[in-house]
C-alpha cells in the first residue's frame, strides 16, 4: 500500500479489473464460461459446417442414432435430422434467453431505481405494482400472453421478461436503500451533482454487482422458461428451438428417447453454463471472498 | 498473586494473497487473577487476534497458530481438544465484543440467551437457570430485571445489550473475561458506566478481565496493568501509572502525546498535536529490524538490522527498544 | 483577526416522518430550534451524545436533509432559501467532510476523478488546467500527485480522509461542515488530519462547523463549542470559558465522563448518569435532559428552560441557573 512518504508508483487497481482476475481464479466461473463459448460455437458457427435443414424430412422417422450417416443422431418422428435441429434450435433458443433477460434487467433496475432512490409516495405506488406482478402466476401469464397474440419468439421473449422482472426490481431497490445512505451520495450531492446523476452514474454503477449476477442467473431461468412453454405447444412454430423439439418428441418418449434428450441436454448445458457464470461473478464481486 | 493465564512466545500466521502475514509475532504475557490487563494498540496491530488466540477462535484457514503456548494455570489451551475448549469458553474464558447489537441473537430474548449459556456449562434446571439469567441481569445494574429478561435485543438501548452481553459472559462465573473494545460503539456517558460496572464486578466477583482497547483512557480508568502492541509485537509493558506517566518506547510515547486530551484548564495557545510520521507497516512486509523503525524519529542503523527483544528495564515495566537510555534522554 | 459572522443559523428545525402513505405517522425532533454563528475563519464545535442531532444539524446546513423550518444565512447567501439549480451551484461555497473514509468516496472512482468532479459541475476553471487544478489539491492534503490514478481501496483510512479534504477544498469554499471527520481514525493518523485541518484553516482562512462527540478533540480544534441534547443546544460558549466552567448538569456529567489519560489520583468529582439518552420520538415535557439530571428539580420535569446568556455571552439553559 502507498503512503504519503514512498517514492514508487503504485499501479492503479480497477474494481472491475480486479473483479475480472477474481472471476479467472474461479473454476465454476470458468468452467460456465467455456461451456457456453461452445454452446454458441456450436450454435452460431455449426451451420456452416453441417448445412442440413432441420425443417426438411431426410431419413424414416424415429431412427435411432447411430443407424444412419445422414442423420448421426437420429431424426424425429417426422424424419428431421436431430442434429441439424440441435444447431439450428439454439439460435432462438439463446435469442428468447437474452431478450427475456434484458427485458427483465430493464424494467427491474427501473422500477427498482426510482423505488429505491425516491423512497416515499413513489416507492409504495411502484412497489404494489411490482407485487401485483409478482403474484401472478408466471406460467399462466405467459401462457395467456402468447395465446393472446400470435405466437412469435418476440412475443415470448417479452411474456418471459414481464413475469420475471420483479425479482429484479426488488433487488435493485434494495441495492438503492443501501447505498443512497453511503456518504459517497452525499458527497456527490454536496458537489453539486442532480438526482439523476446520483441515480445512474453514482448509485447504479456499485449496485451493477448483484444485478449482473442475477441477470446471468434470469436468462437461464428464461431459457428454462422457453422450453416450457414450446413443450405446452405454445412457442414459435416456424422457429426451430431446443424446446419445440422436447415439445414435438414428447409423445414418442418412450419409443425415441433422442427426441427429447438432446435437446434436453443442450438446454442444460447452456442452463449449467449460465449458472455456473453467475456463480463465478457471485465469487468475483464479492471482496470477503476474493480474500481467501 | 499467581499467574492464571500465561501466553508464552505465541506466534499466529495470516496466509494472505500478499504472502505470509504473522499477525501475532512471539507475544508472551502473563494474566493474574483478579487483576485488569489493558492491552492497548491501534487497528491491525493484533490485539484483537490475541483475544481470540486464548479463546481458540483463530479463524483457521487462512489463521494459524504457529508456535507458542497459552496456559490456563497448568493446562496448555493450545493442546486442549474441542470438547474442551467448548468448557473452556464461556466456562473459564467469556467475552464480551464490540458491538453489541450483533453479538445478541435478534430473535430470542435476552433471559433465555443468558439462560442458554448457563445450561451449556451447568447441570441445573431450565427455571434455576433462567433464575440465574435475572439474577445477572440484576448484577449488572439492569432496571426491572424480571422484565427485560423477556425482551428482545432490539427492544433495549446500546448500552443495555452491552449490559446483556456482560451479564451472558459473567453468568457462568468465568475465572477471565476478555473485553473487547466493549464502550467503543457507545456513547461517552454510557461508556462511563459500564466502566464503572465493570470495576464492580471485578472487585465483587475477582474475575480477571483482559481490557482491549485503542483508547489510553479507557486504560488509564481501568487497568492495573498494561501492553502496548506495535505491528504483532509487544512493544511495551509495565503498570498502568508507569507506562503512562512515564512511557519509555517512542511508540507508546508517540501514542499519548498525539491524542489531544481534554484539560480541565485550557490554555489559549493550542500546538499543533505532535505527530508519528506515516503508517502502519504491512503485515507482509516486516523485515528483520524493529517494526516501528521507519516511523521512528530515534532510529540508529542497528534498528534496521536486528529486531529488539523486550526487556526489563525496572520492576515490570519492560521495553523493545535498542535505544531506550537514548529516548528516555532526550 | 476579525469577528465578521460568516454563518448565522436561526431557529433551524428538522423534523422527520409524519408522511407515509400507508403508515401511521411518527415524527422525530431530530434538530429543535437550534440557532448559532460562526465568526469568519473560526471553528465552532458542535458536541453531543448519538440521537442528539448534531450530525443532521450539519446537514440541514449543507442542505442535504430537508429543513423543516429556520433560517441559514453563509455571508450574503440565503442558503435555506435556495431551490434547484441555484441551490445546486451555490454548493461551492459550502462543502463536507464526511465521517467514514470508506464509505464516503466512491469506490467505482479513481481519487483523482473524485477530486475533479466538483471542478467538472460547478464548472471551475478552464477544462485543460483542471487536471493540474487536482495535483495541485493533493499537494495541498499531503499526497502525492501522481496518486490521482489510484481507486480508493488503495488508499489507508487517513490517506482517504485526505482525499475527502482535497474533494471539499477543490470548489475554494467560503465554510467546510466537518462531521466526525477522525472518530474512524486510528490515533496517530487523527492527529496528521487534525494538524492538517488547522494548517489549512491558517492558511486559506477557511471556517469550519465541527461535529464530533470527542471532546478532546473539540477542545483542542474549536474556537466556539456548542452542546447539544435530544435536538437543542443546552450550552454555548468560547472554548475556554466552556471547558474551565461549565454550566449546564449535562455539560458537566459529559466532561466528567470522558476518561483521562493520566493515573488515577481519585481527586476530581466524578458525575454520573443515569440511563441512556432518550429518543427524539417521544419527547418530554419540561427540560429534554430532566429524566437524566442528577440534580433536577420539580419544575424540570414540567417546563423547558431558555438558553440565556450567563455571562460573556456564555449560553445555557437550566432552571437551576436562573435561581
Amino acid at each position: 500500500m502507498a503512503t504519503v512518504d514512498e517514492p514508487i508508483v503504485v499501479e492503479s487497481q480497477s474494481p472491475i479489473r480486479e473483479a475480472m482476475r477474481a472471476f479467472r481464479q474461479s473454476w465454476a466461473g470458468m468452467l460456465g464460461l467455456i461451456l457456453l463459448i461452445l454452446v454458441v460455437l456450436f450454435t452460431y458457427v455449426g451451420p456452416f459446417l453441417y448445412s442440413v435443414d432441420p425443417f426438411e424430412v431426410i431419413w424414416a422417422p424415429l431412427t435411432a442414432p447411430g443407424e444412419t450417416e445422414r442423420a448421426p443422431l437420429g431424426t424425429d418422428y417426422l424424419g428431421r435430422d436431430i442434429l441439424a435441429g440441435l444447431i439450428h434450435g439454439g439460435s432462438a433458443t439463446l435469442y428468447v434467453g437474452l431478450a427475456a433477460g434484458f427485458i427483465t434487467i430493464t424494467i427491474g433496475i427501473l422500477m427498482g431505481a426510482f423505488a429505491g432512490f425516491f423512497r416515499g409516495a413513489v416507492d409504495e405506488v411502484l412497489m404494489r405494482i411490482t407485487e401485483f406482478f409478482q403474484v401472478l402466476p408466471a406460467l399462466l401469464f405467459a401462457m395467456v400472453l402468447v395465446t393472446l397474440f400470435p405466437p412469435s419468439i418476440y412475443i415470448v421473449a417479452l411474456a418471459i421478461g414481464i413475469v420475471s422482472w420483479p425479482t429484479t426490481a426488488r433487488l435493485t431497490r434494495a441495492e438503492f436503500l443501501r447505498i443512497r445512505t453511503l456518504e459517497y451520495v452525499n458527497a456527490a450531492r454536496s458537489v453539486g451533482a442532480k438526482n439523476s446523476r446520483i441515480m445512474w452514474r453514482v448509485i447504479l454503477p456499485n449496485a451493477l454487482a448483484p444485478l449482473i449476477v442475477s441477470a446471468t442467473l434470469t436468462i437461464g431461468i428464461a431459457i428454462l422458461f422457453e422450453a416450457g412453454l414450446s413443450f405446452l405447444g405454445l412457442g414459435d412454430p416456424n422457429v426451430f428451438s431446443w424446446g419445440l423439439m422436447i415439445g414435438a418428441g414428447r409423445e414418442y418418449i418412450l419409443d425415441a428417447w433422442w427426441a427429447v434428450t438432446f435437446p434436453g441436454f443442450m438446454i442444460f448445458l447452456t442452463v449449467l453454463g449460465f449458472s455456473l457464470v453467475g456463480d463465478g461473478l457471485n465469487d468475483a464481486f464479492n471482496p470477503k471472498l476474493r480474500e481467501r | 498473586m499467581t499467574s492464571l493465564l500465561t501466553i508464552k512466545d505465541l506466534v499466529v500466521d495470516f496466509k494472505t494473497r500478499a504472502g505470509n502475514a504473522r499477525v501475532l509475532n512471539q507475544i508472551s504475557l502473563e494474566l493474574k487473577s483478579g487483576e485488569i490487563l489493558g492491552i492497548v494498540g491501534e487497528s491491525g496491530c493484533g490485539k484483537s487476534m490475541t483475544a481470540l488466540s486464548v479463546m481458540g477462535l483463530v479463524p483457521s484457514p487462512p489463521g494459524k497458530v504457529s508456535e507458542g503456548s497459552i496456559l490456563l494455570e497448568e493446562e496448555d489451551l493450545l493442546q486442549a481438544s474441542n470438547a474442551r475448549m467448548r468448557q473452556v469458553r464461556g466456562g473459564i474464558i467469556s467475552m464480551i465484543f464490540q458491538e453489541p447489537m450483533t453479538s445478541l441473537n435478534p430473535v430470542f430474548r435476552v433471559g433465555d440467551q443468558i439462560a442458554e449459556c448457563v445450561l451449556l456449562h451447568e447441570d441445573i434446571s431450565k427455571t434455576d437457570a433462567w433464575e440465574r439469567a435475572v439474577e445477572m441481569l440484576t448484577k449488572v445494574g439492569i432496571p426491572e430485571p424480571a422484565l427485560r429478561a423477556k425482551a428482545y435485543p432490539h427492544e433495549l438501548s446500546g448500552g443495555m445489550r452491552q449490559r446483556v452481553m456482560i451479564a451472558m459472559a459473567l453468568s457462568c462465573h468465568p475465572r477471565v473475561l476478555i473485553a473487547d473494545e466493549p464502550t467503543t460503539a457507545l456513547d461517552v456517558t454510557v461508556q462511563a458506566q459500564i466502566f464503572d460496572l465493570l470495576k464492580d464486578l471485578q472487585r465483587e466477583t475477582g474475575t480477571a478481565i483482559i481490557m482491549i482497547t485503542h483508547d489510553m483512557g479507557a486504560i488509564a480508568e481501568l487497568a492495573d496493568r498494561v501492553a502496548v502492541m506495535y505491528a504483532g509485537h509487544i512493544i511495551e509493558s509495565g503498570l498502568t501509572k508507569d507506562i503512562l506517566e512515564n512511557p519509555h518506547h517512542p511508540y507508546t510515547r508517540g501514542l499519548i502525546a498525539c491524542v489531544p486530551h481534554l484539560e480541565t484548564d485550557p490554555t489559549e495557545v493550542r500546538p499543533y498535536l505532535s505527530e508519528i510520521k506515516g503508517v502502519v507497516p504491512s503485515l507482509t512486509e516486516l523485515g528483520k529490524g524493529c517494526a516501528f523503525a521507519d516511523r521512528c524519529p530515534y532510529k540508529t542503523p542497528v534498528c534496521e538490522e536486528r529486531r529488539p527483544d523486550i526487556e526489563p528495564i525496572s520492576e515490570g515495566h519492560a521495553v523493545a527498544c535498542h535505544n531506550v537510555e537514548y529516548v528516555v534522554a532526550v | 483577526m476579525s469577528d465578521e459572522t460568516l454563518l448565522e443559523v436561526q431557529d433551524l428545525k428538522v423534523h422527520f416522518g409524519g408522511k407515509k402513505l400507508f403508515k401511521k405517522a411518527m415524527v422525530v425532533h431530530a434538530v429543535d430550534g437550534v440557532s448559532f454563528t460562526v465568526p469568519k475563519g473560526k471553528t465552532l464545535g458542535i458536541v453531543g451524545e448519538s440521537g442528539s442531532g448534531k450530525t443532521t444539524t450539519a446537514l440541514a446546513v449543507l442542505r442535504l436533509v430537508p429543513i423543516t423550518a429556520g433560517k441559514v444565512q453563509l455571508d450574503d447567501l440565503e442558503i435555506s432559501a435556495l431551490e434547484g439549480d441555484e441551490l445546486r451551484h451555490s454548493r461551492k461555497r459550502f462543502q463536507m467532510i464526511f465521517q467514514d473514509p470508506y464509505s464516503s468516496l466512491d469506490p467505482r472512482q479513481r481519487v483523482g476523478e473524485i477530486v475533479r468532479e466538483p471542478l467538472d459541475l460547478m464548472d471551475i476553471g478552464e477544462e485543460k488546467d483542471r487536471d493540474q487544478m487536482v495535483r495541485d489539491l493533493f499537494v495541498q492534503v499531503g499526497l502525492r500527485p501522481e496518486l490521482t490514478k489510484l481507486f480508493p481501496h488503495q488508499f489507508s483510512g487517513g490517506q482517504r480522509q485526505r482525499v475527502g479534504l482535497a474533494r471539499a477544498l477543490s470548489t475554494k469554499p467560503d465554510l467546510i461542515v466537518c462531521d466526525e471527520p477522525v472518530s474512524a481514525l486510528d490515533v496517530a493518523v487523527q492527529a496528521q488530519i487534525l494538524n492538517l485541518m488547522r494548517k489549512l484553516q491558517e492558511d486559506l482562512g477557511l471556517t469550519y462547523l465541527f461535529i464530533s462527540h470527542d471532546l478532546g478533540v473539540v477542545q483542542h480544534l474549536c474556537d466556539h463549542v456548542a452542546v447539544m441534547y435530544l435536538g437543542q443546544i443546552v450550552e454555548q460558549a468560547d472554548r475556554i470559558s466552556l471547558f474551565k466552567n461549565p454550566q449546564h448538569p449535562y455539560t458537566k456529567a459529559l466532561l466528567s465522563a470522558v476518561p483521562k489519560a493520566r493515573a488515577r489520583d481519585g481527586s476530581e468529582e466524578r458525575v454520573r448518569l443515569k440511563g441512556d439518552p432518550p429518543s427524539p420520538v417521544n419527547l418530554p415535557q419540561g427540560c429534554r435532559f430532566a429524566g437524566r439530571c442528577p440534580v433536577a428539580i420539580d419544575k424540570c420535569h414540567s417546563v423547558p428552560p431558555e438558553l440565556k446568556d450567563r455571562g460573556d455571552g456564555h449560553m445555557a439553559s437550566c432552571h437551576l441557573l436562573d435561581e
